[in-house]
């Protein structure tokens, strides 16, 4: 029941991005909506941010935040409103299956807004980077990894609930804290205080236990969100 | 064996009860017609069938396999048809049919293959949004077909369907039926299932108030529909 | 009935027994640097207690909602909301007696200490668990979506008790805080009658849930 093929989610991945692509709905909201949290942000708190860089990383784990819960929430309630969720559930594809390929094809979208939004931020923000850039890009792309497993597998919850939109991010948020705040702890050193990744590494550490734990409970329990 | 077996099945949602012990069994290769008003409970049989709703208490059985123990086993044995086409609309026919062999895990091939056996070969490269509601339903079809299943469920397949649309429609099923598909349908068009189906029960308020060959049914009272009729009392509304 | 009466009044009697040793009896402690710290370490006597209930039916709700989802039994579902409503309850009065700690021994009453934080996190997973029941009208979907919240929730429970030693905090150490063996007695009756009178609670909130339902209310 819980075993997982890759060609299962790469094919799940696969119909995902080709029919993004065709119509680029998400896509194009998520990068707008993002944009303009980055001008936002930076037109309102730009000079503070420049006595306290630190207050910039928050910043931009919000626009991640944000921009994620309102692009990503809509995958799972477009396939119930289309009812094609039945179509899922319809094949002998597992629910981990079903899953890991939402996941993915969630990460790669935060991965895109990711890789747009990072340099307009250090470019909007004048923000002074001390670290290396790829370690940061890394750091902010676990954090996004652990932030798209627990949204999959909370999206789901919502399905059957009135106000799911309003719902979503309210039990999404507390659950995804320690995340966050592991995460700006972690960009901020790389950013700002100019850290290598051992000493960015106990954090790390903690993200990953915590990552592999939301898995673990998310893989157990889809089959249960699932139902209807 | 059975195709499909359901005993003492119970369904509610909150308070209402949607399913009232119902006791049921479909043989193999047969056509089994469910009829009954909107809200009686074929939906919901439906998708229980299915595995897409779990019974709060019964049994049922689909092949010999338990829906609710060995649902992967039972979705890889059955084909749905709902009113609701399961397709993705940004995608081309063939693109979702792909999509759907691979999930299945069949050859890609079985994709074109369906695409000819319903048709739609010429259109096979064009979105699904704009394709007519009939080209949905018959993409429907080959999409529920595709890993050749052994039963095949209909939830109201023929809505929104026009005259010609229907015939081709029942004119695919009867071939299904030649090959040894078991179909199991629901429908509120009784006259159209009469000419397909060999058997057929009543559903009225989540209990089978009428079951039996579709003849039976019909010698008794006349014609299929006044059996209806008089099996949920509605005589003299209509 | 009986019985509640009979255990609410044995916690009563070792409530009284408890706040008459932490307030009156136990001498002040001496804290050189901290001349505050003499008197208020007393709160940890209302404090501790409160906050381990809220943590047994926060551990409650977690086992209840696994039986659920493995039973399918409205009873588990039952234990664990109820659980959760009673829980969320005592880390309020938590949240609250620290504060009150917090204004004296750090200076304001609230400072987002790590350990303040997770907590206060922790309260809001499970007001967005009862968020999300409210707003499933079918009982079953709401079961099995507020267990799996209810399963997914705890870590946020596991991670409070571990922020003070992820992060540096002011907030004494979770566990192995050194008392005195008489303190750590009336500590633990403290304790005890917490957890009856958490016991309590939830079994009359489950028995109120119950008449609601035979009534026909939600």
């Amino acid at each position: 029941m819980r075993k997982v093929r890759p060609s299962a989610v790469v094919n799940l991945v696969r119909k995902e991005l080709r029919a993004e692509l065709r119509t680029k709905h998400t896509v194009n909201f998520m990068l707008l909506f993002s944009g303009l949290a980055v001008a936002f942000f930076s037109r309102i708190s730009g000079s503070y941010v420049a006595g306290a860089p630190e207050i910039g990383v928050g910043l931009l784990w919000l626009v991640f935040l944000f921009t994620g819960m309102l692009g990503l929430g809509r995958a799972f309630v477009k396939e119930k409103e289309l009812g094609t969720l039945d179509g899922l559930r319809l094949t002998p594809m597992s629910s981990a299956e079903i899953l890991a390929g939402k996941a993915v094809y969630n990460l790669l979208l935060m991965l895109g807004v990711q890789s747009i939004i990072f340099p307009l931020f250090i470019v909007f923000f004048d923000f002074p980077i001390r670290g290396s850039v790829l370690l940061a890009f890394g750091v902010l792309t676990l954090g996004n990894a652990c932030f798209v497993i627990v949204s999959s597998a909370l999206a789901t919850l919502v399905l059957n609930a009135r106000a799911r939109e309003l719902l979503l991010p309210v039990i999404l948020l507390p659950v995804l804290f320690p995340v966050i705040v592991l995460s700006v702890s972690a960009l901020k050193g790389v950013l700002v205080d100019g850290e290598g990744f051992l000493n960015i590494l106990g954090e790390i550490k903690i993200i990953l236990a915590y990552a592999v734990v939301m898995s673990t409970i998310a893989i157990l329990t889809f089959d249960f969100a699932l139902e209807e | 064996m059975h195709a499909v077996e359901l005993r003492d099945v119970e369904k509610s949602f909150g308070r209402h009860r949607v399913l009232r012990g119902v006791t049921l069994s479909v043989e193999r290769g047969e056509a089994f017609v469910l009829l009954g008003p909107n809200g009686a409970g074929k939906t919901t049989l439906i998708r229980i069938v299915a595995t897409l709703l779990r019974q709060d208490s019964g049994e049922v059985r689909v092949l010999g396999y338990d829906a609710r123990k060995e649902a992967q086993e039972v979705r890889r044995r059955i084909g749905v048809v709902s009113h609701n086409p399961l397709l993705y609309e940004e995608l081309t026919a063939r693109e979702n049919l792909e999509f759907y062999a691979r999930a299945f895990g069949v050859p890609i091939r079985r994709a074109e293959e369906m695409l000819e056996r319903v048709e739609l070969e010429e259109r096979a490269d064009d979105q699904v949004s704009t394709f007519s509601r009939g080209m949905k339903q018959r993409l429907s079809i080959a999409r529920a077909l595709l890993h050749s299943p052994q039963v095949l469920l209909l939830d109201e397949p023929t809505t929104g369907l026009d005259i010609r649309g229907r015939r081709d429609f029942y004119a695919l099923l009867e071939r299904l039926l030649e090959e040894g598909v078991t179909l199991l349908m629901t429908t509120h068009h009784p006259e159209e299932a009469e000419r397909l189906c060999s058997r057929g029960a009543v559903l009225h308020s989540g209990r089978v108030v009428a079951e039996g060959r579709i003849q039976e049914l019909k010698a008794s009272v006349g014609s299929l529909e006044e059996a209806y009729l008089r099996a949920t009392g509605e005589e003299g509304e209509t | 009935m009986l019985r509640i009466y009979a255990s609410l009044a044995a916690a009563f009697a070792m409530f009284t027994y408890g706040a008459y040793k932490a307030l009156l009896v136990f001498p002040p402690i001496s804290s050189p640097e901290n001349p505050v710290m003499e008197e208020l370490y007393r709160n940890v006597f209302f404090h501790v207690p409160i906050n381990a209930s809220g943590f047994l039916g926060f551990t409650i709700t977690l086992f209840a909602s696994i039986l659920y989802l493995k039973t399918r039994d409205m009873k588990y579902d039952l234990i664990a909301s109820r659980a959760a409503k009673v829980g969320v309850l005592f880390i309020t009065f938590t949240l609250l007696t620290g504060m009150v700690w917090a204004k004296p021994a750090w200076g304001s009453y609230w400072n987002w200490d790590p350990r303040e934080t997770t907590a206060l996190i922790m309260w809001f997973v499970y007001l967005g668990y009862f968020a999300l029941r409210e707003a499933i009208a079918d009982e079953k979907a709401r079961a099995r979506a507020s267990a799996v919240l209810g399963i997914f929730g705890y870590s946020s429970g596991i991670f409070t008790l571990l922020s003070t030693r992820i992060f540096p905090s002011l907030h004494p150490p979770t566990f192995g805080l050194e008392l005195e063996p008489e303190m750590g007695m009336a500590l633990g009756i403290m304790i005890t009658a917490s957890i009856i009178v958490f016991l309590n609670l939830m079994y009359l909130e489950m028995r109120i849930e119950r008449l609601k339902q035979s009534v026909g209310g939600r």
